[in-house]
């Protein structure tokens, strides 16, 4: 009882310390919003200026009134005789043949030059407006006035006779346009019409690159995934050396299969034959070697005869990108002429053989870098696990050099090509050098960091760490740049390659110093590592806007749908990425551990725990994407990426309002039925 | 026979969850681990297996040294030892057939597993042991259109799909309630008594600990505090288990 009696005069304050602060925020908030208005030029100057005023009336009067259907429309002369002067018999004019036709009048019937006389229209529809002109026997058109009949469909002007007598009988005219026919689409409805479908399908490609890629690296991204995964060190050097050598071995292979392949590039039934009993004879052999489930671990005979089998089925598998790619190029190239209005189902096969053809050699050399990286992975933690812990250290200091020679060589010869530099260059090595011995000297401090600051301490801790990181980042860059002059100096002494040469040295130097100083650590947490690193080329992909990617690409590829297709779809796989991991980060752990427990694979775990977890707010991201890309691409087209965009802006730029309120239209209920068909998609599937 | 020696577990944060643990475990005996919430029981059971990786100490399995397993062959040992959950930690959206092939993942080929294609012989043992837990008609309905008991019945039916030599239960029967607990407690004794499965079960409710356990672990903040026969445990001991202000309710 007193306790709680107690806690509240504890808090109540004095009042006038309250009044006193509570002022003290009004002030405050005021002055920011004030401060904000002074920035933002917030005023009323310009919008009281009638030409303002006129020119938004017209724009919105333009939007509202979208362009999308026209009449055939025919000009139709209503005519009365006239005289002037009068002629000595009076003048009389020929009735008009059907009085509830639109018929013209003129009061007097002739007169002088120079003489105001009254024009009467009748029967005209309400609102026309025209004009009234005199016409002489010449043919000229004199324009009098101009008219326009009231409700009853009746005009009454008073106008001046020109100075054109003559004895001939003259004409007064009133000139209106009549819709004949039936309503029909305008010019920007049908562009509009076909940059809407190029805008759709150009979003549907880009989200459906950037899901593909998203997918994968969504799961590098997610924390709870990456979290406990730890490397032997050896085993990530070993990864690190296995990468490039897997690459150029993998670039020979993929030449050699590119060069038989195209050997047989235009032979249909040996492409056919070729990829057909390739793929079954592979798949076959993969079914005949590999068991189906086996209770003992395998002996070292099996898992080599297994290893050669699989890996000779994925050269095969290589042959059949490389046929296949051949064989679509060739049908579909054959399909485009006879299949008629259908002609770009074949073109798309076309254009998937070629991409197949094309990457062929890229995609061998990826794939076997990482395969070597990963057999390099596994003799990591096979030394680690069973090598005795003098050899472990040993093979420690050999590989770890190697990895961060092959590293900094790496860095060293993709800032010489980024730099254009000579092949003998300081800045290049001082550059390589330094980074890299920032980053340790930054991991170091950022390690150290957490015996000063405790995470007790916690966020402040977490920022000073932070500070610390960043100053021993700076430190390291300035010794680095120090050695680095160094070790250029010495390769020039020697003639070698400044550029590569010197940081591979100072790599290795770094590697074994970088050993002796972390014996006691064992492993690397390499998952984290991962988690850090995608998250970071997400983040800055994702605040480069998609229009200056559209800028690169239109540059690349060529103005076109082409470029903003690439453009998005690189933008799409970064904020899909990112998007993608949260939800696997959000997910029910309980079902990892269930499955972990049973013996799973990492990758078995990911497949049966996390993706069934997942795919509903997949969906739901994917079909959100879609839908922002249909509304960014509006953009892209503003630099030249194809879709509806490049219309709009043109028409804006023209003044033409009522034009570009279509292709507003066009977004927008595009946009309200993507958002209509996904939630019903989501509500089947959730 | 498992045997614990001196296992210690310190998280992150500084907390110490297991001191100094030692007990055997005899192949083919039901043991009951007891203790309050944050004893120590889930951190023991999951050292075990090594969802979390012990600190200290050292943890023999038939011969082989759990703690020092590399990671090969710690999948190879996992396989062996089936796991049951409090929450049951089935995959809500997966069909319960899924879920118990999932049993399965440890000895099946894995590429043929990533695109869900299972031996025929598995997916009868599947049904055959959703049929043993009394489910076999649920078996294409998705996981979590079952009630909590069935949801349990399912995760033993994963369990048993690892042919295991020793199941791990993390109080299995915590979240369910007392008809429903009995129920899956007698299959978790059927299977030890007819399939000589040795299991471990953590426990909170004393009369489940004398109805199934042969023997009885009990923690303390981390600390054996006993080890014996559940008969052994009167008044004293129960107030040295579960603290001096605790009343026996069960």
């Amino acid at each position: 009882m007193t306790s709680e009696r107690r806690a509240p005069t504890e808090k109540t304050r004095n009042p006038f310390v309250r009044f006193v602060v509570l002022l003290v925020t009004i002030v405050a908030i005021l002055v920011t919003y004030a401060f904000a208005f002074q920035r933002t030029d917030i005023g009323l100057e310009e919008v009281k200026d009638e030409g303002r005023r006129a020119g938004l009336v017209r724009i919105i009067r333009g939007l509202a009134k979208p362009d999308i259907i026209e009449y055939d429309e025919e000009t139709v002369f209503h005519t009365v005789d006239f005289m002037t002067p009068c002629p000595e018999a009076g003048f009389e004019p020929t009735p008009p043949g059907d009085p509830a036709e639109p018929y013209l009048e003129a009061i007097p019937q002739c007169a002088d030059p120079r003489d105001e006389i009254r024009v009467i229209g009748r029967n005209f529809p309400e609102g026309t407006r025209a004009p009234l002109s005199f016409i002489p026997p010449s043919g000229v058109t004199l324009k009098l006035a101009d008219v326009e009949a009231d409700r009853d469909g009746m005009f009454d002007v008073t106008v001046r006779v020109p100075d054109r007598a003559g004895t001939e009988v003259q004409e007064l005219r009133v000139t209106t346009r009549e819709r004949v026919g039936s309503w029909q689409l305008t010019k920007s409805a049908k562009d509009t019409w076909e940059k809407i479908i190029e805008t759709v399908m150009l979003a549907l490609v880009a989200t459906t690159i950037g899901t593909i890629a998203a997918i994968p690296l969504s799961f590098l991204s997610a924390r709870n995934l990456m979290r406990a995964i730890r490397t032997p060190i050896n085993s990530v050097a070993l990864f690190v050396v296995g990468f490039p050598i897997g690459l150029l071995v993998g670039r020979q292979l993929g030449r050699w299969v590119a060069a038989v392949g195209d050997r047989v590039s235009d032979n249909v039934p040996i492409l056919v034959a070729a990829s057909l009993g390739l793929a079954l004879g592979g798949w076959w052999i993969l079914r005949a070697t590999l068991p189906e489930e086996e209770a003992e671990p395998p002996t070292l005979g099996e898992r080599v005869l297994r290893r050669l089998v699989v890996a000779a089925v994925a050269v095969a598998g290589l042959f059949v990108i490389g046929f296949v790619g051949h064989l679509l190029r060739e049908v579909g190239g054959d399909l485009e002429g006879p299949l008629g209005p259908f002609g770009f189902l074949g073109d798309f096969l076309r254009v998937i053989g070629d991409v197949m053809v094309t990457f062929l050699t890229a995609i061998a050399a990826v794939v076997t870098g990482l395969v070597v990286a990963a057999i390099g992975s596994r003799m990591g933690h096979l030394i680690a696990d069973r090598a005795r812990p003098g050899t472990v250290l040993l093979a420690r200091f050999v590989f770890v050099s190697l990895a961060v020679a092959i590293t900094a060589a790496a860095i060293g010869g993709a800032v010489r090509w980024l730099y254009a530099l000579q092949r003998s260059s300081n800045a290049m090595a001082t550059t390589a050098g330094g980074a890299i011995l920032g980053l340790v000297v930054g991991v170091l401090t950022l390690r150290f960091g957490r015996r000063w600051f405790p995470d007790r301490l916690g966020i402040i801790a977490t920022f000073l760490r932070l500070i610390l990181g960043m100053v021993g980042i700076a430190i390291g860059i300035g010794i680095g740049i120090v050695l680095g002059v160094a070790f250029d100096a010495l390769a020039g002494v020697f003639g070698a390659d400044g550029t590569i040469v010197a940081p591979a040295l100072l790599g290795a130097a770094l590697g074994v110093l970088g050993v002796a100083a972390t014996r006691s650590v064992h492993s690397l947490p390499s998952g984290l590592a991962t988690y850090y690193a995608s998250r970071t080329l997400f983040n800055g992909i994702r605040s480069v806007e998609p229009l200056i990617m559209a800028i690169v690409f239109v540059v690349w590829v060529g103005i076109g749908p082409f470029a903003g297709s690439l453009a998005l779809a690189l933008h799409t796989t970064a904020a899909l990425a990112k998007l993608y991991s949260e939800q696997v980060e959000s997910i029910l752990p309980g079902p990892i551990e269930a499955v972990t427990a049973t013996g799973a694979t990492r990758l078995q775990t990911i497949i049966y725990a996390v993706v069934p977890q997942i795919v509903p707010p997949y969906i739901a991201f994917t079909l959100y994407r879609w839908d922002i890309n249909v509304r960014m691409s509006t953009i892209i087209g503003f630099a030249g990426g194809g879709g509806i965009g490049f219309l709009l802006q043109q028409n804006i730029n023209l003044l033409q309002y009522r034009a570009a309120a279509v292709q507003m239209l066009a977004i927008a209920v595009v946009v309200s039925t993507l958002d209509f068909v996904s939630a019903r998609i989501r509500e089947r599937i959730v | 026979m498992l045997k614990v020696e001196h296992l210690t577990k310190i998280y992150d944060g500084g907390v110490l969850a297991l001191e100094d643990v030692s007990f055997e475990v005899p192949s083919a005996q039901f043991l009951a681990v007891i203790g309050l919430s944050g004893s120590g029981k889930s951190t023991l059971l999951r050292c075990i297996n090594r969802l979390i990786e012990p600190t200290e100490g050292k943890i023999t399995w038939n011969g082989i040294d759990i703690t020092a397993a590399p990671q090969e062959e710690m999948r190879r040992i996992r396989r062996r030892i089936g796991m049951v959950f409090q929450h049951f930690n089935l995959v809500h959206r997966s069909r319960v057939i899924t879920n118990v092939l999932a049993g399965r993942l440890g000895y099946v080929n894995p590429a043929m597993s990533l695109i869900n294609r299972f031996p025929a012989a598995d997916l009868a043992a599947a049904r055959a042991k959703l049929d043993r837990v009394g489910l076999a008609e649920k078996a294409d309905a998705r996981a979590d259109e079952l009630s909590g008991g069935q949801q349990q019945r399912v995760g033993i039916a994963r369990a048993l799909m690892q042919d295991p030599e020793m199941i791990l239960a993390d109080e299995p029967v915590a979240s369910l309630d007392p008809v429903l607990a009995h129920g899956i407690m007698q299959y978790l004794e059927d299977i030890n008594a007819n399939d000589g499965v040795t299991v471990l079960c953590s426990l909170h409710f004393l009369d489940l600990v004398h109805r199934y356990a042969d023997r009885v672990v009990a923690l303390n903040e981390g600390r054996v505090v006993f080890q014996g026969s559940p008969q052994q445990i009167d008044d004293g001991m129960f107030k040295e288990i579960y603290g001096q202000e605790a009343e026996r309710v069960g």
